[in-house]
């Protein structure tokens, strides 16, 4: 981690935090200009496995800062822009980029456009992944919300509409439909995933060694529908994403070349809360299919699904349970296509059961604990353990988190 | 038993009590021509899914930052904490899909931004209440 951007950052919350503020915490510059922002520190530890970085030897590289600044021009329009910095494992390095930046044109209730850089809902967490204080976890549930994805899912420079339809005595639906291109980051997790493959085939064929590695997302596009019913508490969504990602390189002396095309990636999810409960469960199948020098890999149809409980057992404390599966072909459940091409068969499938504790100090200010017993290595674990992966591990998370 | 019949005591010591010994009164502008509204368009309302008036004017909704009246508005209206509504609102902003509404820290002030805002909405202690805003029946 950039040490002088660390210190920079806690210097100028610090200073934020210090400031006299209205009683939403935000800086109103003037009447319709405003200026929040929220920062996460955490360390990860881990047993058996490292899990997005080096985490078997503890790592603090864990963290997130925002700025976000929104002008309101009128009753239709918005700007607004925030600035992310995050550090997990090798991903992201404390560089502070436009995480989202918008012109917001809300027509009427049932149809708003946004241009820009624009977050992609997909599940009913996506759009809020980088919030660190939003998640009963330090991480969404990885069957649905792979970090290792994260690049290729998070925003899309482009555009999207949105609005909420309402039904009378029925209930309503907000829906959201996006298209735009990505900007591809190489040190994202699928770009690391895809240079190992692509190193591991041209080693297989005597090709030599894959260098000027390079990403170029060529769209993105999908939606999502929200439904929730007259009945409080209930909300029922259903998502769909899709893009193609083109990637050149060197292999010996020649140019090469691949594809990912992430197919189909479909998310139902089901969310029911009480003041004091909130119960969330989503389901989602995801076909991934690459190109590599002209050659098809079978990447089959992945499947994952999660219940997550939370349960405020009194108001500060707030109390999680995680049961997590993901299926690396929904067709191979015991990994048998695995070990067919000399490999564990545990490489299939990655269930993670994790118990956690909040305690919310206050609105602004949070710290959370969490231990996770995980059974499988699926979900790109090899990328972080190249001298091998163990089937059972765990790892324990503590983090904290403020925002104004 | 005598051990379990303490533990069940302490667990009930531990859940969230809720006092609901004050009520809240919904207010709008004297300009406003409503007089009622569906329960269901308020929460609407307050959770920035209707951002319009029928006659096409924007809605600039104005909340209590805290206390009692909050409390049950949050419960009673929006089947939320105020600590649920709060990390509502902060996913909408740092999400880029919304901004939160004011939040004002009495009734006195909620009364004078709604009376001096022919477009705005909020709620106050129902002793509290007085001409300078205008009462909305709930439906």
């Amino acid at each position: 981690m950039n040490r002088s951007l660390a210190a920079f950052c806690i210097f100028l919350f610090g200073l934020i935090s210090l400031q006299p503020v209205s009683p939403c915490h935000a800086y109103n510059v003037r009447e319709n200009l405003s200026i929040n922002g929220f920062l996460s520190f955490g360390y990860i530890k881990s047993r058996h496995n490292n899990f997005l970085g080096n985490s078997l030897d503890g790592s603090f590289q864990l963290n997130e800062f925002a700025l976000t600044t929104n002008y309101i021009a009128n009753d239709t329009l918005r700007f607004g822009f925030q600035l992310l910095s995050r550090d997990v494992g090798p991903e992201g390095n404390n560089d502070i980029l436009i995480d989202w930046a918008v012109v917001d044109y809300r027509w009427q209730d049932w149809l708003g456009l946004r241009l820009g850089k624009v977050k992609l809902p997909i599940g009913l967490y996506n759009q809020g992944r980088d919030i660190d204080f939003l998640r009963p976890m330090a991480f969404l549930p990885q069957s649905i919300y792979d970090e290792n994805k994260r690049t290729l899912v998070v925003a899309a420079l482009g555009g999207s509409i949105y609005g909420n339809l309402s039904f009378g005595g029925s209930g309503d639906l907000d829906y959201q439909a996006y298209y735009g291109r990505v900007d591809f980051r190489e040190d994202s997790g699928q770009a690391r995933g895809m240079e190992q493959l692509l190193g591991r085939t041209a080693l297989q064929r005597g090709l030599g060694e894959v260098s000027d590695f390079e990403a170029d997302n060529r769209y993105v596009y999908g939606g999502s529908l929200v439904y929730a019913p007259p009945f409080d508490g209930l909300r029922l969504g259903v998502s769909y994403f899709t893009g193609q990602t083109d990637f050149d390189f060197h292999v010996g002396a020649k140019e090469g070349s691949a594809r990912g095309t992430n197919k189909d990636f479909v998310v139902l999810s089901m969310e029911y809360f009480l003041p004091e409960w909130k119960i969330s469960a989503e389901y989602s199948e995801f076909t991934g299919d690459r190109e590599i020098l002209g050659t098809d890999i079978h990447d089959g149809r992945s499947q994952g699904a999660y219940v997550q409980l939370c349960c405020h057992i009194f108001e500060p404390v707030v109390l999680s349970a995680l049961y997590d599966v993901f299926y690396a072909d929904k067709d191979d459940h015991d990994g048998s296509n695995f070990v067919a091409d000399g490999q564990p068969d545990f490489l299939g499938w990655r269930k993670d059961f994790g118990v956690g504790v909040r305690w919310n100090i206050s609105d602004q200010w949070i710290v959370k604990a969490e231990h996770h017993w995980l059974n499988g290595a699926a979900l790109q674990l090899p990328i972080f353990n190249p001298q091998g992966v163990d089937e059972d591990w765990s790892y324990f998370v503590l983090k904290t988190s403020f925002n104004f | 038993m005598k051990l379990a019949k303490s533990f069940i005591v302490f667990f009930l010591l531990l859940l969230p009590v809720r006092m609901e010994a004050a009520d809240f009164v919904l207010v709008v502008n004297k300009k406003n021509p409503l007089e009622s509204m569906d329960r269901s368009d308020v929460k609407k309302i307050f959770l920035g899914k209707k951002t319009f008036w029928p006659d096409g004017q924007g809605i600039d909704v104005v909340l209590l930052a805290e206390g009692e009246v909050h409390q049950i508005f949050a419960y009673d209206i929006l089947n939320k904490s105020p600590r649920q509504l709060t990390l509502y609102w902060k996913q909408e902003l740092f999400s880029g899909t919304g901004v939160p509404p004011k939040q004002l820290p009495d009734n006195k002030s909620v009364k004078a931004a709604v009376a001096s805002n022919p477009q705005a909405i909020g709620y106050v202690d129902i002793l509290q209440f007085d001409e300078s805003v205008k009462k909305i029946k709930l439906d």
